[in-house]
């Protein structure tokens, strides 16, 4: 009995050590599972509330550039009105309940990362603002990622620059689906796979979200096509260069799908017959 | 004793602020940002107790990982320099570290002091980008980014020792 209690008060420090360490290691453990841990986050309330600051301070220096966006914007979402405008058909029942099927939040990126191998960024948008996890989160011209923690007012986006992030997508031209996921390579181009041999793909070719996604509205632009491997009659590697800038995200909306859950329910239920 | 728990204290909350609103924007060569924080292993005291560094770097190591939302990678890489460090500095000075307790930063000479800023970086910035990768694949650019930060961290800290702390070297 003695001899153990001198063992601990000799090596009282390293014992330290090697448990401050491993509480550690946990921790690292934990945000490479899909649960992550809820309290080391940056959608922490005082973390967030001062990566807020952060980036109050540092969005001035963007103004200029995210007044042309926005112009640029504006322009476009113009455009696609006046293309609903012409075809002036009168709204059924149905065409209206599917028109409100999807809402969006905008919300402010305090806390952005893109050359990790695990990307996340930090919005200012929580639980009272109606962010729920497993929202899309979408820009203008591109997607963005899936939310995965939401505190009271801040919420944690994995973005599709991470190793878990595989979101379907298909081809603007003849709906061919496929998955896009991230090698960790480079932050501008991600990779599509799952892609039938038949599909007819060029460089150049526009890819958006697949309707099979409950996170995200069919259409909205991901990428183009930039370079295809083919070999042995299958698809080796197609990069897809991403039409979001991760170096420089400042105002992003969040997807809230009204029809999510009865969605995902009845695909549960249908899998488990 | 309890000045020294304010000071320190601020230094924990001050070091996480700075590197998140400052230094993780820098971004040189599109991807090396100074790990600005690593001084606290120096600026903490020799003569004090083992288990205090251990203690205080975890919770800066922690604080840092929410910021930067790391779950504990910038807290393992801390902890391990911290306990390290002494060790680091007696394979550089080859033994003749004298009296352990006594020893200040400061009248570690340059040399000796740029070295061992620059060995324990190393060390601890390269145990932060290997977890972040948390595998050997593109093991090349964890080294090159290792080196290149380490560089830019070392400067920085060396440069922030001399200009903070030459003239009341009795403070620390």
């Amino acid at each position: 009995m003695f001899q153990i209690f001198n063992f601990f008060s000799k090596n009282r420090i390293l014992l330290l050590f090697l448990f401050l360490e491993f509480v550690a290691f946990i921790l690292i453990f934990q945000t490479h599972s899909y649960q992550q841990s809820k309290y080391i986050t940056s959608s922490h309330r005082i973390s967030g509330s001062l990566l807020k600051k952060s980036e109050q301070i540092h969005s001035y220096f963007g103004l200029k550039d995210k007044n042309k966006e926005l112009i640029q914007e504006n322009v476009d979402l113009k455009n696609e009105l006046e293309k609903y405008k012409q075809l002036q058909v009168a709204p059924t029942e149905v065409m209206r309940d599917t028109a409100k099927k999807y809402t969006y939040i905008v919300a402010k990126v305090i806390q952005n990362s893109y050359l990790k191998r695990d990307n996340t960024i930090t919005l200012d948008k929580g639980l009272v603002d109606g962010v729920q996890p497993d929202m899309g989160v979408i820009l203008p011209n591109g997607i963005v990622g899936i939310t995965l923690h939401v505190s009271q007012h801040f919420s944690t986006v994995m973005t599709i620059l991470n190793s878990k992030s595989s979101i379907n997508v298909k081809f603007k031209k003849n709906h061919h689906f496929g998955s896009l996921q991230w090698n960790g390579v480079s932050y501008t181009k991600a990779q599509l796979w799952d892609i039938p041999v038949q599909a007819d793909i060029k460089k150049g070719d526009t890819i958006v979200t697949g309707g099979h996604s409950v996170f995200f509205p069919e259409q909205i632009l991901v990428g183009i096509i930039e370079d295809v491997k083919f070999s042995n009659k299958t698809f080796e590697k197609i990069d897809v260069k991403l039409f979001a800038d991760f170096s420089a995200l400042h105002t992003v909306y969040i997807v809230t799908n009204k029809y999510r859950d009865e969605q995902q329910n009845l695909e549960a239920q249908t899998e488990n017959e | 004793m309890n000045k020294d728990i304010l000071k320190y204290g601020f230094l924990i909350l001050l070091l996480p602020v700075l590197q998140e609103v400052l230094f993780n924007h820098i971004n040189l060569f599109g991807f090396v940002n100074p790990l600005i924080y690593v001084i606290f292993v120096f600026v903490f005291p020799v003569y004090k107790s083992k288990t205090s560094i251990l203690w205080t770097s975890f919770i800066l190591g922690v604080f840092i990982d929410m910021l930067s939302n790391e779950g504990g990678i910038h807290t393992f890489s801390l902890v391990f320099v911290s306990y390290y460090r002494l060790f680091i500095l007696r394979f550089i000075k080859g033994n003749s570290i004298g009296d352990e307790e006594s020893i200040d930063i400061l009248q570690l000479g340059n040399s000796i002091q740029a070295v061992w800023i620059l060995i324990v970086s190393f060390v601890h910035h390269f145990l932060v980008f290997l977890l972040e990768q948390f595998s050997f694949h593109r093991f090349g650019f964890v080294l090159l980014k290792t080196f290149l930060t380490t560089l830019l961290t070392t400067l920085l800290i060396s440069f922030a020792l001399q200009i903070f702390l030459k003239k009341k070297s009795n403070a620390w």
